[in-house]
C-alpha cells in the first residue's frame, strides 16, 4: 500500500503525495488504476448517454421515424458515448502525461500518476452534469460551473460559446493540481509551469470546442 | 491557507449562483434542454359527455280492465297473475241471465208460432179438399133439399166463402212465417254475441287480478320495459327530453340504448327548502334490444348530454393552464419544444378536446412541468423496451457505424 497510487488521497492531499511521488523509485498501481478509471470513464459517459444527455440532435427525428428506430439511434448514441468515455479516459491520462514528459525529465509513470488524480475531477464534472441536466435542463453548454451561460449572454458565436462552456471550475481545479504536482516534482519556475499547463489545457479545450462546434450528425 | 480556501470557496459559490441565476431566470438566453420522457400523440376520438343517474326498469305501460255489473253476472277469471297474454286472450267470462231468459222466451215464442203455422197449413189443406168436393157435386148430382128449393145457388155461395177462407188463411200463414223469421234473427243475434267473455286488447303480463271484483279487476303490464328514475335539480338543466341514453346493469350484458322521453316539471315529493328536489324521468328503451330485461332491476343510466365526433384530443395533464389561455407543448419536427395556445372543448375521461392549436398525430409533452423552456431542445432517456432487433437488422452496418461515430463526437 505504501507506494501505490491512492487516487483520492493524491487528489486532495497533494502535498503529502508529491513527496511520496518525488521520492518513489517505483510507482506501482498505475496500470491498474488507469484501466479502472478508463472503465469508470466509459461507465459515466454511458450513464449520461443513457439518460439522453447530449442526444438533442436526435430529437428532430422523433416526428419522422418510428419509435423503435428512434430508440435504436439513442442506443447507438449511447454506444458512441461509451466508447468516447473509454477513449476520453485513456487520452486524459496519457496525452497530458506524454506532453509534460517531453517537456521535463520526469519519469512518465510519475506523470501518469498525476493524471490519474486529475481524471476523477473530470469524471465528477460529467457525473454532476447528469442531475443538473435532468432536473434543471442545464446541459454542458449552460452548466453553472462553466462560462457557457455567460458566453450565451454576450455572444451568439457558437464556437466561443462552446469554448467558454468547456472552461469550468473543475478545469481550473485540474490546472491547479497539474501545476502543483509539476511544480513540486520538477522545481521549475512558476511561469514556465503555468504556461505549460494552461497552454496544453487550452489546446484541449479548443479541440473539444471544435468537436462540439462541428455537427458530425450533419456531416456523416 | 484556510483564508485562501474560504475565499476560493466563496468565489466558487458566487460564480455558480450567478450562473444559475442567469440560466434559470425567465427568458434566459441560456439554452435549457428539457428532459422529456413521456409524450402523447394528439388523438382523434369521439368524446361523449354523459350524466349519470340511477334508474329502475319498470313496465312501459299498464292497462286496466274494467267490469260493469250491467254486462251480466260474473262467472270467473280465465287468467291468473303472472300469465302472459296476447291481444285477444280471454281474460274473464260472465254469463247474462237476462240473455238466457230472453233466448228461452224467444225460442218458446218461435215454436209457438211454428205450431200456429202448421195449424194454418192443415186448415188450408182441409179447405182445399172441401172446395174440390163441393165443385164435383154441383155438376154430377144435385142434392135435394127438404124445402125443395134449388140447391145450385147455395153451392155457389159456399164455394166463394171457402175460397175466401183459404185466402185469409194463406195471408195469416205469411204473417206467421215473417214472425218466425224475425224470431230466428233475434235468436241468431243473441247466440253470436261475444259479450259473454272479455278479451285482452294488449299483449303483456297479467300483473294483478282483483278477486273481489273491484275495478280495475285485471291489470295488464305491457312487455316493453321502460326505465324510471329521478334527476336532482342540479342535473336538471343539463338534460332535456329526446337525449340519447345508455342503460347499464350487472344483469344486462353490454349497453342498452334508449331515449329520454319524459322529464317531470314537478319534483316527486313536495318541494322543501331543506331537501334537494328530485324530478322523475322516463326512458323508453330502443326496441332492437334482444336482451331479456328483468323488470324491477336497478340500472345505471348515462344520459348523453354532449357528444363530439372525431375530436382532436390530448390528455388533460398535457395541458398547461395559464392565466388566460391554455397551452400545449408540441415536440416539433425541428427538435424543439414548441408552446402552442389552444382552445379547449369538451373535457372528458382524462381527455380534452383541442378545438384549435394542434393537428392529429402531433406529439405533445405529457407533463408540461418537465418543459424547461419553450423553443429549446429536448432529450429523452433510452427506452430499452422499445428496441427491436428487427430495426438493427434492417439498418446497414455503415449507418449503424455512422450513428455510433456521431454519438462519439458529441
Amino acid at each position: 500500500m505504501n507506494n501505490t497510487v491512492e487516487v483520492l488521497r493524491g487528489l486532495f492531499n497533494y502535498k503529502y503525495y508529491t513527496y511520496k511521488l518525488r521520492d518513489a523509485e517505483h510507482v506501482p498501481g498505475i496500470w491498474k488504476n488507469t484501466i479502472l478509471l478508463t472503465i469508470l470513464s466509459g461507465l459515466v459517459f454511458g450513464i449520461s448517454a443513457y439518460f439522453g444527455i447530449g442526444s438533442e440532435y436526435l430529437s428532430k427525428e422523433l416526428t419522422s421515424i418510428p419509435r423503435e428506430e428512434y430508440e435504436m439511434q439513442k442506443l447507438l448514441f449511447m454506444a458512441g458515448q461509451t466508447i468516447l468515455g473509454l477513449v476520453f479516459g485513456i487520452i486524459m491520462i496519457f496525452l497530458p502525461a506524454l506532453f509534460f514528459w517531453t517537456l521535463s525529465d520526469l519519469e512518465l509513470k510519475k506523470l501518469l500518476a498525476v493524471q490519474i488524480f486529475v481524471l476523477p475531477i473530470l469524471l465528477f464534472e460529467k457525473l454532476i452534469g447528469i442531475p443538473l441536466a435532468l432536473t434543471l435542463g442545464l446541459t454542458q453548454v449552460s452548466s453553472p460551473f462553466a462560462l457557457g451561460t455567460i458566453a450565451q449572454y454576450i455572444t451568439g458565436n457558437d464556437f466561443i460559446i462552446y469554448l467558454l462552456a468547456t472552461i469550468s471550475i473543475f478545469k481550473v481545479w485540474v490546472i491547479f493540481i497539474e501545476y502543483m504536482y509539476l511544480k513540486m516534482l520538477t522545481g521549475k519556475k512558476t511561469a514556465i509551469i503555468l504556461l505549460m499547463v494552461i497552454g496544453f489545457n487550452l489546446v484541449i479545450w479548443l479541440f473539444s470546442a471544435l468537436i462540439s462546434f462541428v455537427q458530425f450528425d450533419k456531416i456523416l | 491557507m484556510k483564508k485562501k480556501t474560504a475565499i476560493l470557496a466563496s468565489a466558487g459559490i458566487i460564480f455558480v449562483s450567478a450562473n444559475l441565476f442567469l440560466a434559470l431566470k425567465d427568458d434566459s438566453k441560456a439554452v435549457r434542454s428539457s428532459y422529456i420522457n413521456k409524450w402523447a400523440a394528439v388523438g382523434k376520438d369521439n368524446l361523449t359527455e354523459t350524466l349519470s343517474a340511477a334508474g329502475v326498469i319498470t313496465p312501459e305501460d299498464e292497462y286496466q280492465v274494467y267490469y260493469h255489473a250491467d254486462d251480466g253476472e260474473f262467472k270467473g277469471f280465465l287468467v291468473k297473475e303472472g300469465d302472459e297474454v296476447t291481444n285477444g286472450t280471454p281474460l274473464y267470462e260472465y254469463s247474462s241471465n237476462n240473455i238466457d231468459e230472453d233466448l228461452a222466451r224467444l225460442q218458446a215464442e218461435k215454436s209457438q208460432l211454428v205450431t200456429e203455422a202448421n195449424l194454418i197449413d192443415d186448415q188450408i189443406q182441409q179447405l182445399s179438399y172441401l172446395q174440390s168436393v163441393s165443385a164435383s157435386t154441383s155438376t154430377a148430382s144435385t142434392p135435394v133439399f127438404g124445402d125443395g128449393s134449388d140447391s145450385n145457388d147455395s153451392n155457389e155461395l159456399m164455394n166463394v166463402s171457402i175460397e175466401k177462407e183459404i185466402y185469409d188463411k194463406q195471408r195469416e200463414k205469411g204473417r206467421v212465417e215473417a214472425e218466425i223469421e224475425k224470431y230466428d234473427d233475434m235468436i241468431d243475434s243473441y247466440e253470436s254475441s261475444d259479450e259473454l267473455g272479455k278479451n285482452s286488447e294488449v299483449s303483456g303480463t297479467v300483473k294483478q287480478v282483483n278477486y273481489e271484483l273491484k275495478n280495475p279487476i285485471v291489470t295488464i303490464i305491457s312487455d316493453m320495459p321502460k326505465v324510471e328514475g329521478t334527476f336532482s335539480e342540479r342535473d336538471l338543466k343539463k338534460v332535456e327530453a329526446g337525449m340519447e341514453v345508455y342503460v347499464q346493469s350487472d344483469l344486462i350484458t353490454g349497453k342498452v340504448t334508449g331515449t329520454l322521453t319524459k322529464i317531470a316539471d314537478y319534483p316527486e315529493t313536495d318541494p322543501s327548502v331543506k331537501k334537494e328536489s328530485h324530478y322523475p324521468f322516463e326512458i323508453t328503451l330502443s326496441e332492437e334490444t334482444e336482451e331479456k330485461i328483468i323488470k324491477g332491476a336497478h340500472v345505471d343510466v348515462s344520459v348523453i348530454t354532449n357528444q363530439v365526433m372525431n375530436a382532436k384530443t390530448a390528455p388533460d395533464e398535457a395541458i398547461e393552464k395559464g392565466k388566460k389561455n391554455s397551452y400545449i407543448y408540441v415536440l416539433n419536427e425541428i427538435g424543439l419544444v414548441e408552446k402552442r395556445k389552444i382552445s379547449k372543448g369538451l373535457q372528458l375521461g382524462g381527455k380534452t378536446e383541442l378545438k384549435e392549436g394542434a393537428k392529429p398525430g402531433e406529439l405533445i409533452v405529457q407533463k408540461p412541468e418537465n418543459v424547461q423552456q419553450e423553443n429549446n431542445p429536448f432529450f429523452s432517456k433510452l427506452k430499452i423496451d422499445s428496441l427491436k432487433k428487427k430495426t438493427f437488422k434492417e439498418e446497414s452496418n455503415r449507418t449503424i457505424f455512422k450513428h455510433i461515430m456521431v454519438g462519439f463526437f458529441k
